[in-house]
């Protein structure tokens, strides 16, 4: 499982579970996540679940920042470095 | 003497011009420019058309605009209705339109996004948009005409959750917000040097205290961005480097910064005072802040949004093995709590009864609501000589301890809290039972420990129709704001009934 794919899947469940009551908006890796508010407090614990169950991975608490949730990119590259470790 | 919410940030201009009134991101504002900022919006409001006795809308992300915003509404005589930026755009329309806001400040953006959901042509509120036009930085700071508020006029309009479907508006006076807030900045002794959290967002009733109690000391207001609430360990990190020294949320928030914060981190030197309102603080957890941060004083306040703070309870050190629930305390000064029983009657203390407050913090009523004000706000004879006196009934069901602290126990209705927002479960079936799919609806709050409650909604759908679990959630999305979402549905077939035809909950 490469970037691309593990962003691919990630994208598909933003886009099915949180942008229902969102206009027309074009979500790319890059589109910060947390500042408009799309990723709030309570979707952050679903979208956590989501991760940890989908790549088979259990984030640590010192990787629970904004740096490492943004945008999808960013737990792209997380969820990478994790799968990588755990390959070690 | 100040006896107006805005008198309190002229005299504090006038008191400390050059110390910083609140920071927002990296931007520090001192006592003069909000002063003169808000001097400048109540100006444009007051051209707007808006006098004594109008409300203003505000419909901003939280910043130093829109808190510049609240200040010149006041000046201008008018009484604020803070509106939730994440609510759904109707629900925003429904309460400008109830409460006939005359202007809303606001951005071209948002507005676009709730222009269509308006039902009433003709009222629609006069716009200042803070894109278009450098609004609080231009044009005369010099303080607006006196509008001549007394304080019987309303400062504040908050909308809560309503069990016939939509919000209703709590409407405070004046003299009741600063009831809560004078006592508030005397019992916590806030100083010019204190740098107070503001946490809760402006349409919840806490947030009064960070931005009014604040002013009224000559301390720092500090906002928390919203998105720094996602993340338990920025949140941390942001009450260590902006040595918050004063902090006020719900324990929820509390909740998550300890469990996954990693708050071991830093020892918080600056924070002296924690104040935590609108839920039940698991004692499990607070005894684990407060070994965590000993320095602090912990402080558990009570309170409907139409009492403000009428009890509160200064914790002492929590023995390892108390697991009784933590008391709501005692009576705020200048507030009179008495607990009555189904007949009405005082009960005796230890006895089960409503909690009911007398005393100048309480609402004026709902707005547009005469009968539902009725309801709770109810004349009672407290004292023989004074007659009968208006009363407000919160519902809460509480018994009084040994010590005269009050130990709350739950309520009398439908009403629960979630995140320490107050949620009238039937608000969340009436939306369900306005699908065209949905023949019968429950919603049950299942207890949670961080974060109160869940809440789970049991549906039965009409024969042949079929409807998935995303379509409800964009149907709620909608009509609801989010955290009255259920986090689970189950449908079923039937819904269990009692004897005389009603849902069995506990059947369920």
């Amino acid at each position: 499982m490469n970037l691309e794919t593990i962003a691919a899947t990630i994208k598909t469940y933003i886009i099915q579970t949180f942008l229902y009551d969102r206009g027309p908006i074009t979500l790319t890796n890059e589109t910060p996540l947390l500042i408009g508010g799309l990723i709030d407090s309570i979707r952050v614990v679903q979208l956590i679940g989501f991760l940890q169950k989908e790549f088979e991975i259990e984030v640590e608490l010192e990787d629970l920042t904004i740096k490492n949730f943004e945008s999808i990119q960013a737990m792209a590259g997380l969820i990478l470095r994790y799968r990588q470790k755990n390959a070690e | 003497m100040a006896y107006l919410l805005a008198q309190l940030l002229t005299q504090g201009a006038q008191q400390f011009p050059d110390h910083i009134a609140l920071i927002d991101g990296a931007a520090q504002h001192s006592y003069r420019a909000l002063d003169e900022a808000s001097n400048r919006g109540a100006h444009l409001l007051q051209a707007a058309g808006v006098g004594r006795g109008d409300r203003v809308g505000i419909y901003l992300e939280k910043s130093f605009e829109a808190v510049a915003a609240i200040f010149a509404s006041l000046k201008a005589g008018a009484a604020y209705v803070p509106l939730d930026p994440t609510a759904p755009p109707a629900r925003i329309a429904y309460i400008v339109e109830n409460c006939r806001v005359k202007a809303l400040v606001s951005t071209t953006t948002k507005m676009m996004a709730i222009q269509d959901r308006f039902t009433e042509p003709n009222h629609r509120p006069a716009t200042i948009l803070l894109d278009d036009q450098p609004a609080w930085t231009v044009g005369a700071a010099t303080p607006p005409p006196d509008p001549h508020v007394i304080e019987d006029d309303l400062a504040y309009i908050l909308y809560t959750s309503g069990s016939t479907g939509h919000p209703k508006g709590v409407m405070i006076s004046q003299r009741a917000a600063l009831t809560f807030i004078d006592w508030a900045c005397d019992t916590f002794a806030v100083q010019p040097t204190d740098r107070v959290s503001n946490h809760a967002p402006l349409h919840f009733d806490l947030s009064t205290f960070d931005l009014f109690a604040t002013i009224k000391a000559g301390a720092t207001i500090v906002l928390v961005p919203p998105m720094l609430s996602v993340l338990p360990r920025n949140l941390a990190d942001f009450i260590a480097t902006q040595e918050i020294s004063i902090w006020y949320s719900v324990p929820s928030v509390l909740t998550r910064l300890l469990l996954y914060g990693q708050l071991e981190r830093y020892a918080f030197p600056k924070l002296r005072t924690v104040l935590f309102a609108g839920e039940v603080f698991p004692v499990k957890y607070l005894r684990q802040l407060m070994t965590l941060i000993p320095h602090a004083a912990y402080h558990n306040l009570y309170g409907p949004t139409e009492t403000n703070v009428c009890t509160w309870y200064s914790v002492p050190p929590l023995a390892l093995d108390q697991t009784e629930p933590l008391p709501i305390g005692k009576a705020c000064a200048n507030s009179e709590i008495l607990v009555l029983n189904a007949q009405d009657e005082i009960v005796a203390p230890g006895e089960v009864g409503e909690l009911c407050v007398r005393g100048p913090s309480l609402m004026r009523g709902y707005w547009g609501l005469p009968e539902r004000t009725a309801q709770s706000l109810t004349p009672y004879v407290v004292h023989q000589h004074l007659g009968p006196e208006l009363i407000y009934r919160t519902g809460d069901l509480v018994r009084a301890a040994a010590d005269g602290n009050y130990i709350y126990l739950g309520r009398r209705d439908n009403q629960i809290k979630s995140r320490g927002y107050r949620i009238e479960l039937g608000e969340i079936e009436t939306v369900f039972y306005s699908h065209p799919a949905i023949e019968e609806v429950v919603v049950i709050p299942i207890p949670d420990d961080e974060i109160g409650n869940q809440i789970k909604a049991f549906l039965v759908l009409r024969d042949g129709q079929q409807v998935t679990h995303g379509a409800l959630e964009a149907f709620c999305a909608e009509r609801l704001p989010r955290y009255m979402f259920p986090q689970q549905i189950e449908f079923r077939t039937t819904l269990p009934k009692t004897s005389t035809g009603k849902v069995d909950k506990a059947q369920l």
